[in-house]
């Protein structure tokens, strides 16, 4: 269990987190929603014990995560990254396999049990033949779902994914929110940042919702998700249709100057 | 490349490497064929020492050729292995040895050492690696300042290092006796193999093996490490703590290649880069088949410095002469490898 509780963070001169309370139970399917600049990649990496907060705390089973190792956090956090080339190629079944490396002593290699576990995991995610692939020549969902794979290896209960489907076509994004929401159901907990609140509405159990570093609504999407909370985060007027939500921009200054 | 593949290459790479040590000591001024060394070795090993202690073909082989080669080996090895370690540890496949001011402070420890410490070898070593070690510790400090994690700021705080280094370097030198101790210093740091013998050799072997056994120890964590910190971190691995020990033992190796044959430049950038195209990232190979490439590129080269003309012309012009060209052309034609 991950929780925060008066959490505040800073940059120099800028609060970027402001007094945030948060709790994920274990099997949850959590969403974070905000517009660009409100804090979410900050407060995960406060969540992830990768930032120290100025104020308050941040408990991992009960425990400071800043006061623990590395590798004690990475057993019970695992974190899937945006996906992105390396500047120094692996194969896929390497990159997989990397996610043991907080189960491993200081100076071990991951062993024959390992390399069966890695190619178990491919195969359940239906992409065991990429595993000899160079992980920069494949496709980016295929990309996405190697790092999956490697959070899976990692066997911790909480997974982090921040916006995976930046870099994702309409397919994949799916694919991907799919698999995360089964691995929720086999107690995994999984919290997300998502830039469109269409994917949070359709995946998530619970959702929050942040403004400028503050949580300005969170619960169970069917309450929280209403037309009037996502217009007050987004700063404009969205409509709810169903189980859609849009929004209508005015017709931009460039065109009617053009007129 | 299947992981079998890998290492029938650096088995390949190793006994190329024997196979041109063989070669490297029937080369030289003084004339020894195939046959002398069979002959030689066959007498040392049928009848002992007292055989061949006599022959002037022993004499040049044991006490000139031999020590001079492998210490060549043991340079260009050390010089490889760190430039490996350090492009994985700051992200950067163009990061060296020099970048981070590490070559220009040993250099200077060097000339130090050289005009204050009678001469003696040992205190040269000793010199060169505290002042390379104060300029790796200046170049991360000063980093921190600056931009904190940002590997950027690393690299740039190397190049305000280095010419602090390189400055001082040259207030020594002008300072410096111009019949007694100029040519001295510059001849040293101009880089040269000529008077490497035993005792060079038995002062490089132990830093090399010690770090490089660390380094490799560590093979799997520097995997995860160029993936970059944050990632890293995640993953579990103690990214400060690895950082903190790798730059050491990197510093070490390249202020003793540093204090034993001078300044020798590009090897630390250009070997790591080829041995990732041939043997791929990961460290397992990727760091022998370092250590093996480098060490036979340089024996190569000082070969060409010591029979190219009559007089030996300085390693450090061979490799950059070698060195710069071949690199703009991996530049140039492998923009696919990750460095773009």
């Amino acid at each position: 269990m991950l929780e925060s509780k008066n959490l505040s963070f800073s940059y120099t001169d800028q609060k970027v987190l402001n007094n945030i309370d948060f709790r994920a139970e274990e099997g949850e399917f959590i969403s974070i929603l905000g517009a660009n600049g409100s804090g979410k990649t900050t407060f995960f990496q406060c969540m992830q014990g990768l930032l120290t907060p100025d104020a308050g705390k941040i408990l991992l089973d009960g425990e400071n995560i800043n006061r623990m190792y590395k590798k004690e956090i990475a057993r019970k956090i695992a974190i899937v990254p945006q996906e992105n080339k390396n500047i120094f190629d692996y194969q896929v079944l390497d990159m997989v396999l990397m996610g043991i490396n907080p189960w491993l002593s200081f100076a071990e290699q991951p062993g024959a049990e390992a390399y069966k576990r890695a190619e178990e995991i491919l195969a359940e995610l239906e992409i065991l033949n990429l595993k000899h692939k160079s992980f920069n020549k494949i496709s980016g969902g295929e990309r996405q779902l190697v790092l999956i794979a490697r959070a899976v290896m990692q066997k911790s209960s909480i997974l982090f994914l921040d916006e995976p489907n930046s870099h994702l076509d309409f397919k994949n994004t799916h694919l991907i929110l799919k698999i995360m929401r089964e691995l929720s159901t086999v107690q995994k907990t999984v919290i997300t940042a998502l830039h469109d609140p269409n994917l949070a509405y359709q995946y998530s159990d619970r959702v929050i919702i942040l403004k400028t570093g503050k949580i300005i609504a969170a619960g169970p999407v069917e309450e929280v998700m209403t037309a009037k909370n996502l217009s007050r985060a987004y700063e404009i007027e969205i409509n709810k249709e169903g189980p859609i939500f849009s929004l209508t921009f005015q017709k931009s200054r460039l065109l009617k100057q053009e007129a | 490349m299947t992981r079998i593949a890998a290492a029938e290459k650096i088995i390949i790479t190793g006994l190329l490497l024997i196979a041109l040590i063989v070669i490297s000591m029937l080369i030289g001024n003084y004339e020894l064929n195939f046959s002398d060394l069979v002959l030689i070795l066959s007498d040392l090993f049928g009848q002992g020492l007292q055989a061949v202690e006599d022959n002037p073909d022993w004499s040049v082989l044991y006490y000139i050729r031999l020590p001079r080669i492998l210490t060549v080996v043991l340079v260009g090895s050390a010089l490889s292995i760190s430039g490996a370690a350090y492009q994985n540890i700051f992200r950067n496949p163009l990061v060296s040895p020099d970048i981070l001011g590490v070559s220009a402070g040993a250099g200077l420890g060097v000339a130090l050492g050289l005009l204050y410490s009678s001469g003696s070898i040992l205190y040269v070593y000793l010199i060169a690696f505290i002042v390379g070690t104060a300029a790796v510790a200046l170049t991360y400090w000063l980093s921190q300042l600056a931009g904190g994690e940002n590997t950027m700021f690393m690299v740039l705080a190397g190049i305000v290092v280095s010419s602090l280094a390189n400055a001082l370097l040259s207030l020594l030198k002008y300072l410096a006796d111009p019949m007694q101790n100029l040519p001295g210093i510059v001849f040293y740091l101009m880089g040269g193999f000529a008077r490497s013998g035993w005792q060079e050799f038995y002062l490089l072997l132990p830093v090399v093996l010690i770090s490089l056994t660390v380094i490799l120890f560590l093979r799997w964590q520097l995997n995860i490490f160029s993936l970059g910190e944050k990632e890293a971190a995640a993953l579990g691995v103690e990214t400060e703590k690895i950082k903190l020990i790798v730059i050491i033992f990197s510093t070490i190796m390249v202020a003793a290649a540093t204090a034993a044959a001078g300044q020798v430049s590009w090897i630390g950038l250009v070997i790591p880069h080829i041995s990732r195209f041939i043997f791929g990232s990961k460290y397992k190979y990727y760091l022998p088949s370092s250590a093996l490439l480098g060490g036979f590129t340089l024996l190569l080269m000082d070969n060409l410095a010591r029979t190219v003309s009559g007089a030996e012309i300085p390693i450090s012009i061979i490799t950059a002469l070698i060195g710069a060209p071949f690199f703009a052309y991996l530049l140039i034609t492998k923009k696919e490898s990750g460095w773009s």
